[in-house]
């Protein structure tokens, strides 16, 4: 069944609202099943890597911390990766690809 | 700027009437109209011109979705205005010293021709090609077109900006390395072309090459410069010299008089011109007068020139010389050592700061230090360091101490004191 946005999901018990872009309106319901769930339905992404989780997990530190989204230095900065290496993890970049997957609001910064 | 003029704006039928009336005012009389000229390209000149009318600027910045982070701009028309209208440009690499293939450049015309507006710069401030297009999405399009053609969008924000090369050896007798060969090395390394492409520093960071002293890709405001120069006097062919001087081309009490530092001296009876090369600080002014018959020393080196700035968060600043490279020198030991300034910059710095700015409250002998550019450079001056504000005074290094404390012990000997 294709995603559509806006919408309101089930994931294993867990509510998940989608806004017209497909980021998550409630972040507080966030999990690793969710993060998943988003990443195989929206950005096709069938298996997260250690690599992915070590760019999601530090949005979602970062986001639960400050509340924002990191500037792109500092991801790049924390996580080692280059850009050309985020672009390859998740296709649709780190703002719309990974901010996503790591249940953050949209962005409104540099990312 | 921002917020609406207090008088109000028209309404935007009113607007559109009386924006064509002030720029039909500037087509007016004999001389060339740039008006007249952007009413053949796609320039959205309503916009313009209904900046003219409410006396405020009509732009407000905008963002462009890319996949590389910089190296696009955009403009919106501000939305109190009533009119639309957007202009998106592109920052788009260009090649040393400005040459371009004809058929490259035709191959790029055709790329961007369906989306672009007709206005194209080629030789300006930043020293990127800028390519104006039509719409933010037509962005990604043109840029994918541009990598088909070898060549790249970026070189905004705080990334590494355009590299500055003077026209080198290609053109001009002084150029005392290849600064050309040296630009293209530079940009292909991965490392520079990732920072060029996402914004990793604090501000930005302006690589300049120029080949020689006269200095024309300005390597002395850049964050990094290196100036190509000598050791030693300048070479003098006395023969040739004497011959100028005879025809009247050369004035040597001119040559005397222009030397800043007093270093030339021209001895009439023997017909001989003599630099003192330990009083010669490599103005060029006595080259630029006697072309060829005095020129750049035979040794050449590059001089290696950190932290100049025009736009920092201490304002404006000269670069500091720190040491010598070799004339042959790798663009891996360049590219190197940028890491190593970039390190120390990332560390100490605050967003918006320069490397000058650190340098200043580091003091430039703990940066050096940090930096470990002894590992890269030769020759390097004595650094001087920092003390802390409220001290009115200066200590030396213990090295030029001593130096200082044997002379006056000398002296003291010679009066018998």
């Amino acid at each position: 069944m294709p995603i559509k946005c806006p919408g309101e999901y089930k994931v294993d018990d867990t509510t998940v609202v989608l806004d017209e872009e497909c980021f998550m309106q409630n972040p507080e319901n966030w999990n690793e099943k969710v993060a998943e769930w988003m990443a195989r339905e929206i950005e096709g992404i069938q298996q997260m890597t250690p690599d992915h989780w070590k760019v999601v997990k530090y949005l979602r530190e970062y986001w639960e911390t400050y509340g924002v989204c990191p500037p792109i230095k500092m991801l790049l900065k924390e996580t080692g990766f280059t850009l050309e290496q985020i672009y390859q993890l998740f296709p649709s970049g780190p703002a719309s690809g990974a901010c996503k997957i790591a249940g953050a609001p949209k962005p409104t910064g540099c990312v | 700027m921002a917020y609406p003029p207090k008088r109000g704006v028209p309404p935007p039928d009113k607007l559109k009437e009386l924006a064509e009336q002030y720029l039909k005012e500037l087509e007016k009389g004999p001389w060339p109209s740039h008006v007249t000229e952007l009413r053949k390209t796609g320039y959205p000149l309503h916009v313009y011109g209904a900046g003219l009318v409410v006396g405020k600027s009509p732009w407000a910045p905008s963002a462009v979705r890319t996949r590389y982070l910089t190296g696009t701009m955009a403009r919106i028309a501000r939305p109190w205005l009533g009119l639309p209208g957007e202009e998106i440009h592109l920052r788009v690499f260009h090649t040393p010293g400005r040459f371009l293939k004809t058929d490259w450049f035709r191959k790029l015309l055709d790329a961007i021709r369906e989306y672009a507006i007709g206005l194209l710069e080629v030789v300006g401030q930043t020293g990127n090609m800028i390519i104006n297009i039509t719409k933010k999405e037509y962005a990604e399009v043109v840029a994918d077109k541009l990598r088909e053609l070898g060549t790249d969008v970026g070189g905004s924000a705080d990334a590494i900006r355009a590299l500055a090369a003077c026209v080198g050896p290609a053109l001009c007798e002084f150029a005392c390395y290849d600064t050309l060969k040296l630009w293209c090395d530079l940009h292909l390394d991965p490392r520079v072309h990732e920072n060029i492409r996402a914004p990793n520093f604090h501000y930005k960071f302006k690589p300049k090459l120029s080949g020689c002293p006269f200095d024309c890709a300005r390597a002395n405001r850049g964050d990094l410069g290196l100036l190509g120069t000598w050791k030693g006097a300048p070479e003098v062919d006395q023969e040739l010299l004497r011959e100028k001087v005879k025809r009247g081309e050369v004035d040597p009490r001119e040559l005397e008089r222009g030397c800043v530092s007093g270093a030339i001296s021209w001895d009439p009876v023997r017909q001989e011109l003599r630099i003192n090369e330990k009083r010669c600080v490599k103005c060029m002014e006595c080259i630029r007068l006697a072309h060829p018959a005095i020129k750049p020393g035979r040794e050449k080196r590059i001089a290696v020139l950190l932290g100049g700035n025009n736009k920092g968060y201490y304002g404006v600043k000269l670069g500091w010389f720190v040491g010598y490279l070799p004339p042959d020198v790798s663009a891996k030991r360049v590219v190197d050592m940028m890491e190593k300034i970039w390190e120390v910059w990332d560390k100490y710095g605050m967003p918006k700061q320069r490397i000058a700015d650190v340098i200043i409250y580091l003091g430039i002998q703990r940066f050096v230090k940090e930096a470990e550019l002894d590992k890269f450079l030769i020759e390097m001056p004595a650094f001087y360091e920092k003390m802390p504000d409220d001290v009115p005074y200066r200590i030396l290094p213990p090295e030029e101490r001593q130096v200082y404390a044997e002379y006056a012990k000398k002296v003291k000997q010679e009066l018998g004191i």
